[in-house]
């Protein structure tokens, strides 16, 4: 079976995006920032919290 | 002390449980097939240290039955060899189900292999196990003892 | 930023040097003149220095401490390099001090290994506040970063790169600084991380397991529809059979030699069902029996041996009889025995009874007399188990052989009909044919009834199994949200990396059209041929071109022409950033600044004429310009050109040193035009 789709809708997206730049801002003086993969990750977990699944039987 | 509602162990609806109870229906409950096996299993001295189960038997049923109170009490004294266990209704428990868990085995060793229904199998079985022992001397035994404390042979307890 | 003084120590050719630059607003160039190597390059890395304890010295050693001072020290002594840096920012000002010891390895040693490096930032607000700034290194890396660095201080080589061939790297990287685009470009960067993260979390095989479970179920549901359907098409059929039965029996009572015995036998089938059911109930009675007290024979043997342990306790006055610790206890109170007679405190029976109290734990008394008490129902119950159940398989053994007769005298009567003469007067059937049919259809409705018994048990099994494949499926489905969660933050993660690297792009174009603009203005003001005017290409290369007809052609650039075009450019980026500071609206990404620029030899080998164009160009390059030129560079049409606006000059005495002494760089005052409030 070929996974399904989900949808992002634009709000969440946005918001992502902007708390995706300011962890990136704070941390730009960072020449490699040592925790960055860790807390972009979070940011989109935090954001991202609920799915909504097709109903089968 | 735990309240009765907590107060629970462990056990495993075997097989024997399925045929004596829900297809033949010759034990009314879970609760009282688990008295039963206990008894069984304590009288061929037969008990599992590790019994376990998906099920869980609640002190609170078994203590419905006033005899069966009594044959909790006296199982886990004798056990345990200690008057204590008559107030320690968890260990009453436990060690119920350790001897229930013993018990189960030993019927189904009995009874599994019996298609259709058991029942007259079963009567045999109590039957011929009552024979085994000495009922008139045990009844005078125990009405004696009952008596001496019912009139109380106080003569240690009066002074002089 | 605008820088104020500097003093140098023993920095290379430095020995004690200092000087201070020009802030004036008109007259906004300080110049720095003198020969070859005379330390134009060191001037510039001085600073650098200063603000980032880093040099970049194209030729020769990095090597830092002046070398006289070197030779004079002993191996072990510790030579100290410093600069001090005092620069205006945003309104207050600042002192920034950077200091390294270098020690001396060994007596040909003229470099040193550096022991320590120190660096310290005072601010200063007002007349006589100074404090100072704790992780110096941070605020003047957002003062003015480090990366936006080649932007301002440069020297002639970093303006013929970015207008070189290879130079589209250099120019998007000089916007991507000055943009702030890094941000957009790490995010890029470690968005991807991120995806790939969560795709590795997202578990192939949780939708496909739901699928086949949900299908599972379905096919169990109908099977257990086809179950039920074939149980009541089974009961039908025995409806049917049972109808077909009656009507045999009422065929019998028109045939006069059967009717009789026909109806007796009905009699007798009657009897024998009432008693298979007495029998049945009597079974019920016997399972009940042994529900309620069948254990009870099990359980004597603990009965009995706890009742006579009690009663030892007893005997041994362990246990009361009747006693228990409250009646004790009152006892003791009121000092009174039960047999009545007085209990003196301190008396010995009253010591006899008060030592009732301690001998038994709490409460295993009452539990003991509890125990006993119920002895009498224990036995009452066990001897009534025998009793009923002995009644009741007695009983059951006289209905069991009523049956049997009744089944011997049904049996009989059933053979006087098959063996009776008549016949059916509308079918014509003969009772032998009716009882044959009679039989099968009896036969077979028992049949049907054994097998309505199994898939009685079938349906039971099938809904057992519906339940657990529920369950299953219930567990799936959670695994399967999970899943698609993995998944929505991956494409989340996915989506947002490509808004951002549109964003970048077009980021990058707009700030490529603007500083284009600017180039173009710039350039087009001082360029000899007025139909040239630079360019910033879509790929970041830096042109001029030139119109020819109605279109634009590429030239090549003359090295005049390169290095106006380059100046050009960084003088765009700069009032970019100086206009980004000033316009609050679109402060996303960068903040803007407002800048120096220190060049050294920007004029290269150029012919006079562009030389003076330059000349024309440095000041309006940004607010405060610093230039390192040399004397002939100098002289003759760009010390004409720029005259008007140079603040302060100096030249850069180079003394190459005799003897003992090494070689040093004076800084020697040529002009200085004080600044408005200096």
């Amino acid at each position: 079976m070929s996974t399904p789709d989900v949808d992002v809708d634009q709000d969440t997206r946005e918001r992502v995006r902007a708390r995706v730049l300011k962890t990136e801002d704070e941390q730009l003086h960072y020449d490699r920032p040592p925790q960055i993969i860790k807390d972009l990750r979070s940011v989109i977990e935090e954001e991202v919290t609920e799915v909504e699944l097709s109903d089968d039987a | 002390m735990a309240s009765s509602t907590s107060i629970r162990e462990k056990y495993e609806q075997t097989s024997i449980y399925e045929q004596l109870v829900d297809e033949h229906e010759i034990i009314n409950g879970y609760v009282d097939m688990f008295v039963f096996a206990a008894c069984v299993g304590y009288a061929n001295e037969r008990f599992i240290r590790n019994y376990g189960g998906d099920g869980e038997m609640l002190w609170m049923h078994v203590s419905n039955k006033e005899l069966y109170k009594a044959v909790a009490a006296s199982i886990a004294y004798q056990h345990h060899n200690d008057p204590e266990a008559l107030l320690d209704k968890e260990l009453q428990l436990r060690t119920l189900a350790m001897y229930s868990a013993g018990g189960a085995e030993l019927l189904e060793s009995e009874f599994g292999d019996i298609k259709g229904d058991p029942t007259d199998a079963v009567l045999n079985y109590i039957q011929e196990w009552d024979e085994q022992n000495d009922t008139q001397r045990r009844d005078t035994l125990l009405g004696d003892i009952m008596s001496s404390f019912e009139s109380g042979s106080s003569a240690d307890n009066k002074a002089d | 930023m605008q820088f104020k003084h500097i003093s140098i120590r023993n920095f290379r050719v430095f020995l004690d040097e200092e000087l201070r630059f020009s802030q004036n607003q008109e007259k906004n160039v300080t110049v720095l003149h003198g020969q070859n190597g005379s330390g134009k390059t060191t001037l510039l890395n001085a600073i650098r220095w200063a603000l980032y304890g880093s040099v970049q010295f194209d030729q020769g050693s990095d090597s830092l401490p002046h070398q006289g001072e070197m030779a004079r020290a002993h191996p072990g002594e510790k030579v100290s390099v410093s600069i001090d840096l005092s620069f205006e920012h945003e309104g207050s000002d600042f002192e920034l001090h950077r200091e390294a010891l270098f020690e001396k390895q060994n007596e040909k040693d003229l470099t040193g290994e550096i022991s320590s490096e120190d660096v310290s930032l005072v601010r200063q607000n007002g007349a006589n506040q100074r404090e100072k700034v704790n992780n110096p290194n941070t605020r003047i890396e957002q003062m003015m970063p480090h990366r936006l660095s080649n932007l301002f201080l440069f020297d002639g080589e970093y303006i013929d790169r970015i207008s070189g061939a290879d130079d589209r790297d250099e120019i998007k990287k000089a916007i991507q600084n000055i943009m702030g685009l890094e941000i957009l470009e790490r995010a890029i960067d470690h968005l991807k991380k991120v995806e790939n993260r969560f795709e590795n979390e997202v578990k192939q095989s949780g939708s496909d397991e739901l699928q086949e479970l949900v299908e599972k179920k379905q096919k169990k549901r109908k099977k257990k529809e086809d179950i039920e359907r074939k149980i009541t098409d089974i009961e039908e059929s025995r409806s049917t059979l049972q109808s077909e039965i009656e009507s045999i029996k009422a065929k019998y009572d028109q045939i006069d030699e059967v009717a009789g015995l026909s109806r007796e036998r009905s009699n007798k089938e009657d009897q024998r069902s009432k008693l298979k059911t007495e029998r049945d109930e009597l079974t019920d009675d016997i399972k009940s029996e042994i529900s309620t007290g069948g254990y009870l024979p099990f359980a004597m043997g603990a009965i009995e041996d706890t009742a006579k342990d009690i009663d030892e306790l007893r005997e041994k006055g362990k246990i009361p009889s009747e006693l228990s610790n409250e009646l004790v206890e009152e006892l003791l109170q009121t000092e009174e025995c039960i047999c009545g007679r007085h209990l003196a405190q301190n008396s010995e029976a009253y010591q006899r009874v008060a030592a009732f109290k301690d001998q038994t734990p709490e409460g295993v008394d009452t539990a003991a007399i509890q125990l006993i008490a119920r002895i009498g129902s224990i036995q009452e119950g066990r001897d009534g188990f025998f009793e009923t159940v002995e009644k009741k398989v007695a009983e059951r053994k006289e209905v069991n052989e009523k049956l049997e007769i009744v089944n011997e005298e049904i049996d009989e009567l059933s053979n006087k009909i098959a063996s009776a003469s008549g016949y059916d007067p509308e079918t014509d059937e003969s009772p032998e044919e009716l009882e044959r049919s009679r039989d099968e259809k009896i036969a077979e409705r028992a049949e049907l009834k054994a097998e309505k018994e199994q898939l009685l048990q079938d349906k039971d099994e099938t809904e057992d199994e519906i339940e657990s494949l529920s369950d299953e499926i219930d567990s799936a489905r959670e695994e399967e949200k999970e899943a698609a969660l993995a998944r929505k933050r991956m494409k989340t993660a996915r989506l947002v990396h490509q808004d951002i690297k549109q964003s970048f792009q077009e980021l990058q174009q707009r700030v490529r059209s603007w500083s284009n603009k600017r180039v173009q203005d710039t350039f087009s003001s001082v360029a000899r041929k007025s139909n040239y005017a630079a360019h910033i290409t879509e790929e970041f290369e830096l042109e001029i071109r030139e119109a020819i007809d109605d279109t634009e052609v590429e030239v090549q650039k003359s090295r005049g022409e390169r290095q106006i075009s380059s100046l050009a450019f960084i003088g765009s980026l700069v009032s970019i950033a100086k206009e980004r500071h000033e316009d609050d609206s679109e402060n996303r990404y960068f903040s803007g600044g407002i800048y120096p620029i220190v060049m050294d030899s920007p004029f290269g080998a150029l012919d006079k004429s562009y030389r003076r164009e330059i000349g024309r160009i440095i000041p309006v390059l940004a607010n405060q310009v610093v230039v390192m030129v040399t004397d002939s560079q100098w002289e003759g049409p760009v010390e004409d050109e720029m005259s008007d606006i140079v603040g302060k000059e100096y030249t850069l005495e180079y003394d190459a040193g005799s003897g003992e002494s090494y070689a040093r760089t004076r800084i020697e005052p040529v002009k200085e035009v004080p600044v408005r409030g200096d």
